[in-house]
């Protein structure tokens, strides 16, 4: 479907995305935010919560339950939570993609990819500012600082791309019955935390699991931002070609899919 | 100029499966005024939600080639929980209007007054058609789709409707849904008719007229 008008240049259409992506963006935020609820304060809470938990444990343990290569467990978890917390939002939240925003699809101007695409910068971003703020607090309290952080921002846009592609997939799914698919998805997420690398790395573990849990692609995320954080003093497990290819693939898969079920959405 | 060819939608409900268009084709140019006349449940409220591109045909093709307003007569064009303000601010980016100049007009055209700093959930029916209505003025679309239900509820703002929407007549384009003869004849200076998932053009108001009364 074609949504520019007559004679116009390349340029200036895509000009027209971005501003439609941008009004999309401020309009996520400020429903998001909103003028009462606590909105984007949880994002900081969450992980926050998490790291006192690890904090709670590792004094039980009295100090002497280290990490393996001696890591440093705050940031070592929290890097885990936040890139799955990106995960599971975008991945959980795009079932009700159409739902949620139905108002805005009254706008000719307005697609379901702006939409989704919005809402995964959004929640990018946010990611990014929180693991931004975490990092500072890990550098000031324990005289840590990320080794590269451009390879951690690096790594968070990869789990981004890998949850928007898997997003759309699950969203065209919906053509089929969106209450099954919504379902389903709560346990994927679930289900995917011990695929996810979040609690552990791949060094860790004996050589039949490393071969199997290689094929997961939030691994190799996940292995490739603690690198940006922790430096070479560890091995780590990634291919950064097995991933681009499965970021390449579902977001390949989830436009054409969408666009295959979009005569079939509920709008 | 607004171009639908082969346009065919179902819908499949509990296995059963309706066809609803079965091939509309038409084309629209800025200027025209054409009165789409259906009997309830003719698929005029389908038709209309497809060429606003709120749903997607099952098959045949919609193309945009000027600024299309969302159906009027819904409320769905706002966000609830946002200002009124906010609302505007929103729809004046979305379309690359002037910010401060759209928050103006809508307050003023809308006549809403200071509740347009409150959420849109607060309103009243009259309130929120009102605002809905002021800001696809300040937009300035290229073709203006009008829902019947403009007609109804408060007659002085109705009637202000109709003028505003007469006075762009000659520029934009309007494609007015309707059951009744009455709204169309104040509106349009083309007929057609939606009739058995099919649109039939009428350029005499008066022949389109006759023949729906036949249908």
């Amino acid at each position: 479907m074609l949504l520019v008008p007559d004679e116009v240049s390349l340029l200036r259409a895509i000009r027209a995305r971005f501003r439609v992506i941008g009004a999309l963006m401020l309009r996520e935020l400020h429903t998001r935010f909103g003028r009462e609820n606590l909105g984007y304060v949880w994002l900081f809470l969450e992980p926050a919560m998490l790291g006192v938990g690890v904090a709670i444990w590792q004094n039980l343990a009295k100090g002497d339950a280290s990490m393996p290569g001696d890591l440093n467990k705050f940031s070592f978890f929290l890097i885990g939570y936040i890139l799955f917390y990106l995960f599971r939002t975008l991945v959980s939240r795009s079932a009700t993609g159409i739902e949620s925003n139905f108002q805005l699809f009254y706008h000719s101007r307005v697609t379901i990819e702006a939409v989704m695409f919005a809402r995964s910068l959004l929640d990018t971003a946010a990611v990014m500012v929180c693991m931004g703020v975490f990092m500072v607090l890990i550098g000031v309290y324990y005289g840590e600082w990320p080794s590269d952080p451009l390879q951690m921002a690096l790594g968070v846009v990869m789990m981004m791309l890998l949850s928007h592609g898997t997003g759309l997939i699950i969203l065209s799914s919906t053509a089929f019955g969106s209450q099954i698919v919504d379902r389903l998805v709560h346990p994927f997420t679930y289900l995917m935390i011990p695929f996810s690398g979040m609690f552990y790395m791949v060094w860790w573990l004996p050589g039949p699991f490393q071969e199997v849990l290689l094929w997961v692609p939030l691994i190799h995320i996940m292995e490739f931002t603690r690198q940006g954080q922790f430096g070479l003093g560890v091995p780590y497990f990634y291919d950064l070609g097995y991933v681009a290819a499965w970021l390449l693939c579902v977001n390949f898969l989830g436009l054409c899919a969408l666009k295959a079920a979009k005569p079939h959405l509920d709008t | 100029m607004l171009e639908l060819s082969g346009v065919c939608k179902s819908f499949t409900r509990n296995g059963i499966t309706r066809d609803i268009l079965k091939g509309v084709d038409a084309t629209f140019l800025p200027g025209d005024a054409v009165g789409i006349l259906g009997r309830n449940g003719s698929g005029k409220s389908t038709l209309m939600r497809i060429m606003a591109g709120v749903e997607h045909p099952t098959s045949g093709q919609v193309r945009r080639r000027m600024s299309i307003s969302w159906p009027m007569g819904y409320d769905a064009a706002v966000h609830n929980a946002l200002t009124g303000a906010d609302n505007t601010r929103f729809i004046a980016r979305l379309y690359d209007r002037p910010v401060g100049w759209m928050e103006g007009f809508v307050q003023e055209f809308s006549e809403i007054g200071s509740e347009f700093r409150q959420p849109v959930k607060t309103y009243s029916a009259g309130m929120k058609a009102r605002l809905i209505f002021a800001l696809s003025m300040a937009v300035d679309f290229d073709c203006y789709l009008i829902d019947e239900v403009i007609a109804a509820g408060d007659a002085r703002f109705a009637e202000r409707c109709r003028q505003s929407l007469l006075a762009r007549r000659g520029r934009s384009a309007l494609i007015l849904v309707s059951h009744q003869i009455d709204t169309v004849r104040s509106l349009c200076t083309h007929g057609a008719i939606l009739h058995e998932g099919r649109l039939k053009f009428h350029e005499d108001l008066d022949q389109a007229f006759a023949e729906y009364a036949n249908l």
